[in-house]
């Protein structure tokens, strides 16, 4: 054992030791190789080995090899979940050389989980509470159930369809992300493709009685468009009103209800309206009567034209019957307001080319326009004389407009006659003073 | 006793009155042999008139539209509004004061660079230079505090910038900023300050020192350029009553026709409201006025030597500014009737130098 005695023979033996200043280097460099090799031990004894699975996959290729590479993204590797936690089995690296011992089906190793148990296997975690809450307090828990009433859930469980979408069809799964994560297949920018992955793909959804148009349909409408183009996460994507794990068709009666969810207002009229009870009792899809499902595009006042071919009306009432005058009556309105904006517009903006300050006239003309936003709204009850009272303050409104526009002109009329008469004063006093000027210059030469 | 002797007696009387109480002879004396010197650039004689003009349009306008303007930032752009749409010829009155404020600028420049390139500086007329460069440059600060007072968003990015300018003065620039501002953003605060300072204190120093201009003018008489002398004494002199002064009327008068007309046709537009939070619109760029020294600073490099580019930049407006103040004190050939070429020439070169910046400055989109 080595006692201070010994250190100091050692020390003193040291070669060479010119001064106290040079003993000192060599004491803080041996402090220093001490320090390092001992936080380097404790380093290496704390940081953990790679798993049994882990170690022995990543020596393999192609698709035993894509896991080990899309764990390492995984939102479940981040909270420090382990290959074990789904497949079961020994994840010890002492276990690395001897695949019988990693595979045990006695340490629970299932393997690759059949597509019929991946809910269950997901649902394990997901459907606990006390387990969820423990990692993210904020995601819900009812996946499975809200799946197994779903077109997906059912058709896998009751009819033994293993060709259904499951969990992992739409999250992945070695490399699953957050749902809020940009690059996740269900952030809301990417819904549309994830199930147009199946639902857009002929071959695949052959044998099912339903379309393979809606991604494309949907591209081409107002959500699309504002989803996918302008890129607005608040537009909705499929699951917006299909539901996401609870997926199924909307039905009848609910479809106002999955509209309305954003078009409050239209949905409250269209429920107040002379059209919701024979509607339910046709049954008529309401909203998507006249609007269509996933190829929504932007309604026009075209649509309450008689002489349109879009007439929305003419799909159920007769020519001259109360409903086809009660949509002429609402177009009649809609054109009235429209036209008086218009005019007011025009006025207004003249009068503004010319110079005039209008900011209050063209503040009037933006309240109209919400007016006229709000005629459009109020359409869905279908009472043209209820429509006729609401539209009133837009067409008083557009009045106003229109008549500070024509005041702006005139008053620019009388601005430009004042200008006249005051450029012939000023000229005609100019001219006598210039002609005083050259009369009193021959009296003062 | 006629009517016409009664006529007569009642204006002697009156006369007599104010002659009295008054130094009347000597004033009707000194305009009576008030001349002016007639000679090859008489013509820039009326510029000084012409700046007086649009400087009383000033006060008369800026009187009408105070009964109005509320100096606050809630209050003061809905006030312009309110001016320009319901009160009669409101709109006249804020048009012709905007459109005046301009011409007036431009005259006092024209006027300023006569009157050096004519040695007009030169003994004993020192005072006078001194006094009418630094009208000027209180007609810059008018300027610079009135484009505020709308409160639009212009305006108010403009003055966030002009400001910001002071802050680099060495040692005094953040006090400097805190002072103009009344804080240290562009505030309600920085507009009442403004407000102050277009309506009281500039008024208060520009009355001052127009008087002592004006009077000092009138003391010594019009300047003949060193170039004119000769030419001058072989003219016979135009008597400033009332032949100058009728040319002087005239030319007021054209003024106030193309001032009517400027204002009738081009109305000064009003804009948005400020809105403090919002992002730097772009475009903005501050009055004609001010456009050459802030295209000068863009082109000075961030760095010149130990010292910050902007910084040297300031120091040397500044130092420029009082090279021109003090003008008459280092130039003094004019006054032993020695050319002084190079101080010529420094008057063409600040003169084209101010033309071809401001000129860039239109042509180049503003980005501050």
């Amino acid at each position: 054992m080595l006692s201070h005695r010994h250190f100091k023979n050692w020390y003193s033996d040291l070669p060479n030791r010119p001064d106290g200043l040079v003993n000192l280097v060599y004491l803080a460099g041996l402090t220093f190789c001490f320090l390092f090799f001992g936080v380097s031990l404790i380093a290496s004894a704390q940081t953990p080995s790679e798993s049994s699975c882990i170690a022995c996959h990543k020596l393999l290729d192609g698709e035993l090899l894509a896991p080990v590479t899309a764990w390492k993204n995984d939102v479940h590797a981040h909270t420090g979940l382990g290959c074990e936690s789904c497949h079961g089995g020994n994840p010890s690296p002492q276990v690395a050389e001897d695949p019988d011992a990693a595979k045990s089906r006695a340490a629970g190793f299932i393997g690759k989980p059949s597509r019929k148990n991946i809910p269950a296997l997901c649902g394990k975690c997901h459907s606990d509470p006390a387990m969820i809450k423990k990692y993210n307090p904020a995601l819900p828990t009812d996946q499975l159930a809200t799946y197994r009433t779903s077109q997906h859930g059912q058709r896998l469980f009751q009819q033994g369809d293993e060709k259904v979408a499951v969990c992992t069809d739409c999250h992945g799964n070695h490399g699953i992300l957050a749902a809020n994560d940009s690059r996740s297949s269900v952030y809301p920018l990417n819904v549309p493709a994830t199930c147009g992955r199946c639902h857009a793909n002929a071959d695949f959804m052959a044998g099912y009685s339903i379309g393979t148009d809606q991604v494309a349909d949907y591209e081409a409408s107002v959500h699309g468009e504002a989803l996918l183009r302008k890129r607005d996460i608040a537009a909705p994507a499929c699951n917006d009103c299909h539901g996401n794990h609870g997926a199924i068709p909307p039905e009848v009666k609910s479809i106002s209800h999955v509209c309305g969810r954003c078009h409050l207002n239209n949905a409250d009229l269209f429920a107040k309206s002379p059209h919701a009870k024979p509607y339910e009792e046709m049954g008529l899809a309401q909203c998507e009567a006249c609007h269509g499902n996933h190829k929504i595009t932007k309604p026009t006042d075209a649509r309450l034209d008689p002489n349109s071919n879009e007439f929305v009306c003419a799909n159920c009432h007769e020519p001259d019957s109360e409903g086809w005058k009660n949509g002429t009556e609402m177009f009649a309105i809609l054109n009235e307001m429209k036209s008086k904006i218009h005019t007011a517009d025009s006025l207004v903006s003249r009068a503004e080319r010319a110079g005039m300050e209008v900011s209050e006239a063209k503040f009037i003309i933006s309240a109209a326009d919400d007016e006229l936003i709000k005629a459009r709204t109020q359409i869905h009850n279908y009472r043209a004389d209820i429509l006729r009272e609401r539209a009133q303050t837009g067409i008083g409104l557009a009045d106003q407009a229109v008549e500070f526009g024509r005041a702006a002109l005139a008053e620019l009329q009388f601005r430009r006659k004042g200008l006249a008469v005051s450029m012939v004063i000023i000229f005609a006093v100019a001219a006598a003073l210039y002609m005083k000027i050259r009369r009193r210059d021959q009296e003062w030469k | 006793m006629s009517q016409e002797d009664n006529i007569t007696n009642s204006h002697a009387e009156k006369a007599g009155f104010w002659r009295e109480r008054f130094p009347l002879d000597a004033v009707a004396y000194f305009f009576k042999k008030k001349n002016v010197p007639m000679h090859r650039h008489s013509i820039w004689y009326y510029l000084g008139g012409m700046t007086l003009f649009f400087f009383i349009i000033q006060v008369g306008t800026g009187i009408l539209l105070l009964l109005y303007y509320r100096p606050t930032a809630e209050a003061a752009f809905e006030s312009v509004q309110f001016i320009m749409t319901k009160v009669q010829f409101g709109w006249l009155i804020r048009s012709i004061h905007s459109w005046s404020a301009n011409l007036m600028v431009a005259a006092a420049m024209i006027h300023m660079f006569s009157v050096f390139l004519m040695k007009a500086y030169r003994k004993p007329r020192e005072i006078t230079w001194v006094s009418g460069v630094l009208l000027f440059f209180l007609t810059l600060g008018f300027g610079f505090s009135g484009y505020l007072l709308p409160w639009n968003t212009l305006a108010y990015f403009a003055t966030k910038v002009g400001t910001e300018i002071v802050s680099v003065i060495p040692f005094i620039g953040h006090d400097l900023l805190v002072f103009l501002r009344g804080g240290e953003e562009v505030t309600g605060a920085t507009l009442t300050r403004f407000f102050g300072i277009h309506v009281a204190v500039l008024p208060m120093l520009v009355t001052a020192l127009l008087v002592l201009h004006l009077l000092l003018v009138q003391v010594q008489g019009m300047s003949v350029p060193p170039s004119q002398i000769e030419i001058s004494a072989r003219n016979k002199p135009m008597p400033f009553f009332p032949y100058f002064l009728l040319r002087d009327l005239l030319g007021w008068l054209v003024a106030l026709g193309v001032l009517i007309a400027l204002a009738a046709l081009f109305p000064w537009e009003l804009g948005e409201k400020a809105d403090p939070f919002a992002p730097a619109p772009p475009g903005i760029k501050p009055e004609w006025y001010f456009l050459f020294m802030f295209q000068t600073l863009k082109y000075i490099p961030a760095k010149i030597l130990f010292m910050d580019g902007e910084v040297l930049g300031i120091l040397a407006f500044g130092l420029v500014g009082l090279f021109w103040l003090l003008i008459p004190f280092i130039d003094r050939r004019p006054e032993e009737r020695r050319s002084s070429r190079w101080f010529t020439a420094f008057g063409w070169a600040a003169i084209a130098f101010i033309i071809v910046m401001s000129l860039i400055a239109y042509v180049i989109p503003q980005t501050f």
